[in-house]
């Protein structure tokens, strides 16, 4: 049995009702959403695509003027090719900023989960600590995200109350809330005591330098503008050319994440406290990332690359409702997860490609839309040519006897067609049973 | 090589092709009463309250962070200086958005960032001139500097999908408009 199936087998019911009731909500609010705020929602997710695919057409100009603009507005620019490079650089910073021990505090950002940082920063012997209350129910839990906007999305509210009970964070209570309070309480504390900063950004504008970052929260605010440095990590394609193409993005990205016109902070990060300035972050910095990226822009999966990570097509996908984010194994899951994981780490990952139906859902909602589901057969195709998918049904026997006219007849005098098929296809499935007589005699004496 | 170099060595050379033309939404033809008014349904639906300065005078038992250079108007109120401990925070809005009831607030060198952040209750006070139709018209406005877009106060619905208000930002929104 493939990984996927296997998990979902095994998945607890309340998991599985969590997430699929969780998604079949978020996607109708998207709809009303999208179709309130936009005249003809199609010819904005037209445009999306056009100014995403100009991003990757040009994203050498794009990317120089953006490490220009941020050098002019006081924001230093790192570059890592791997996640090992971004954790030494990012650890590298950390160390100059603080000792082993001090509070860093996180705002929630997948290029950071891509590259592990958490563990790397932890092992040097700094207190770590998610601040977007789903990311820090997950830290707590010692468990991953498995929704890239909505990470607990598995998680129902008495889970998360025991969670709390046990560590200290506040007595067990069933009112989702209590719990929220309980959360700010604690994470009050490392706000305050924070010396570091670290989040990822939704959108970095190559005119200008500024750095967009979205969020319901004010974790990310907090975690930007409290502590005396906050460096933030970002995909090397998530540039946006003008301070004009902001508007429509920042309409898609939270229409598409969670039906709203607008989310609650829109932070637009433009450098450091200027030295008469009351507050905010002493030193700002930049890492950008390639990681996988850059192979992917070069090869036939590139278009993935226009994805803004909104998680509409995990929301409406059939195969995720089924199985939650952690049936795929990666950072990265859904059909965004299906295509990018491959896309960045190797074809070694095309297994996971198998986990759809194909039914084109994602494609549909997908506002900078990106042909999903033609991208998944892509890579299949690739994974059965280089073998990295094992199909585990074995039909080439079925197939050399299927395919030779002599040999098929030969064998079905032998014994019925049911009998040819291989095994584990059968085993988890109902041959419908044969009724009547055989259709080549039939055939035959039909005349 | 280093990183930057090699990085920059694998991306292709690009075309000359301009960039697309930036997508905007029709800016419409309301009037400033008419533009209020919208602003004013989507703020209330958020969860936004607009308030007058009475309403804060019955909070002036309170911890107060108030930006420097505003004039709240009402003497022996306790404006602490730790703005982890104040209950109410008082900042500018520079302008309000009709298409979604947000507010932008600048964040110029006097500004204080954590005001508008930390305490339970942000206050913002805003002229009633300042107000832009579409969010197009707010970012075209932006300046060289550090910006909050704020729509609605803070919220979550990471745990089963309820809405809770006021999980790290304030949970209340308050919004005093004055006359020019
Ligand atoms: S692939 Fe499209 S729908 Fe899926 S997360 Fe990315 S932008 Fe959203």
């Amino acid at each position: 049995m493939n990984p996927f199936d296997a998990f979902v087998r095994n998945l607890d019911p309340a998991t599985g009702k969590s997430v699929h009731d969780a998604s079949a909500t978020k996607t109708q609010q998207r709809i009303d959403t999208l179709s309130a705020v936009f005249p003809d929602p199609e010819s904005a997710r037209s445009a999306a695509a056009r100014t995403r695919q100009y991003v990757l057409d040009h994203l050498k100009p794009l990317v120089l003027s953006l490490e220009e603009q941020c050098h002019k507005n006081g924001i230093v620019v790192h570059w890592a090719r791997d996640a090992k490079e971004a954790r030494s650089v990012i650890l590298g910073l950390c160390r100059q900023s603080c000792r082993p021990g001090a509070v860093i505090v996180k705002a929630k950002s997948m290029a950071t989960e891509e590259i592990h940082l958490n563990h790397a920063l932890a092992d040097a012997g700094y207190d770590v600590v998610e601040t977007d209350l789903g990311e820090f129910v997950v830290q707590l839990d010692h468990d991953t995200p498995s929704h890239i906007v909505t990470p607990i999305i598995h998680k129902n509210r008495y889970q998360v109350a025991r969670l709390f009970e046990e560590n200290n964070i506040g007595t067990y209570t069933e009112k989702p809330e209590e719990l929220t309070s309980q959360a700010r309480r604690h994470l009050r504390t490392q706000f305050r005591r924070a010396e570091v900063g670290i989040s990822g950004v939704n959108f970095a504008v190559a005119e200008t330098g500024r750095l967009v970052l979205v969020e319901n929260e004010g974790n990310s605010r907090l975690s930007t503008t409290a502590p005396r440095v906050h460096i933030a990590v970002m995909g090397i394609e998530k540039v946006l050319p003008s301070e004009a193409d902001l508007p429509l993005f920042l309409r898609l990205l939270a229409g598409s994440a969670t039906g709203q016109r607008a989310t609650v902070y829109t932070h637009f990060i433009h450098g450091p406290r200027k030295p008469e300035a009351l507050d905010g972050p002493d030193e700002v910095h930049l890492v950008i990332l390639d990681n996988g990226r850059l192979d992917a822009l070069a090869g036939p999966y590139r278009d993935i690359l226009r994805c803004i990570r909104c998680g509409a097509c995990l929301n409406v996908c059939p195969v995720y409702r089924q199985g939650s984010g952690h049936a795929y194994g990666h950072v990265y899951s859904g059909p965004l997860g299906a295509v990018l994981a491959p896309a960045l780490e190797g074809v070694g990952l095309a297994a996971i490609a198998k986990a759809s139906s194909l039914c084109g859902a994602c494609e549909e909602v997908c506002p900078v839309k990106i042909p999903i589901p033609e991208l998944l057969l892509h890579l299949r195709d690739q994974g059965v040519r280089e073998k990295t998918i094992v199909d585990p049904i074995p039909w080439s026997g079925f197939v050399a006897v299927a395919t030779r006219a002599y040999l098929w007849r030969t064998s079905l005098q032998a014994v019925p067609m049911a009998k040819l098929v291989p095994n584990p296809w059968s085993r988890h499935r109902h041959m419908p049973r044969r009724d009547g007589r055989d259709f080549r005699r039939w055939f035959r004496e039909r005349a | 090589m280093n990183a930057r170099e090699s990085m920059l060595s694998r991306l292709p050379k690009p075309s000359q092709d301009p960039p697309p033309e930036p997508f905007q939404l029709p800016s419409g033809d309301l009037s400033r009463v008419q533009l209020w008014s919208q602003f004013h349904t989507r703020f209330s639906d958020l969860g936004g309250t607009i308030v007058t300065w009475q309403t804060l005078a019955g909070l002036s038992d309170r911890n107060w962070i108030v930006e420097p250079g505003l004039d709240v108007g009402q003497g022996g109120m306790h404006v602490d200086c730790d703005v982890w401990n104040a209950s109410v925070g008082v900042t500018r809005a520079d302008l309000a958005v009709a298409e979604t009831g947000s507010l932008l607030l600048n964040q110029w060198p006097f500004s204080r960032r954590m005001a508008s952040l930390a305490p339970p209750i942000h206050v913002a006070v805003i002229n009633e001139s300042s107000i832009v139709p579409t969010l197009d018209a707010a970012i075209e406005r932006l300046e060289r500097t550090n910006a909050v877009l704020v729509t609605g106060p803070s919220r979550t619905a990471d745990i089963e999908g309820v809405l809770v208000r006021g999980v790290h930002g304030p949970g209340e929104l308050w919004l005093i408009v004055e006359r020019d």
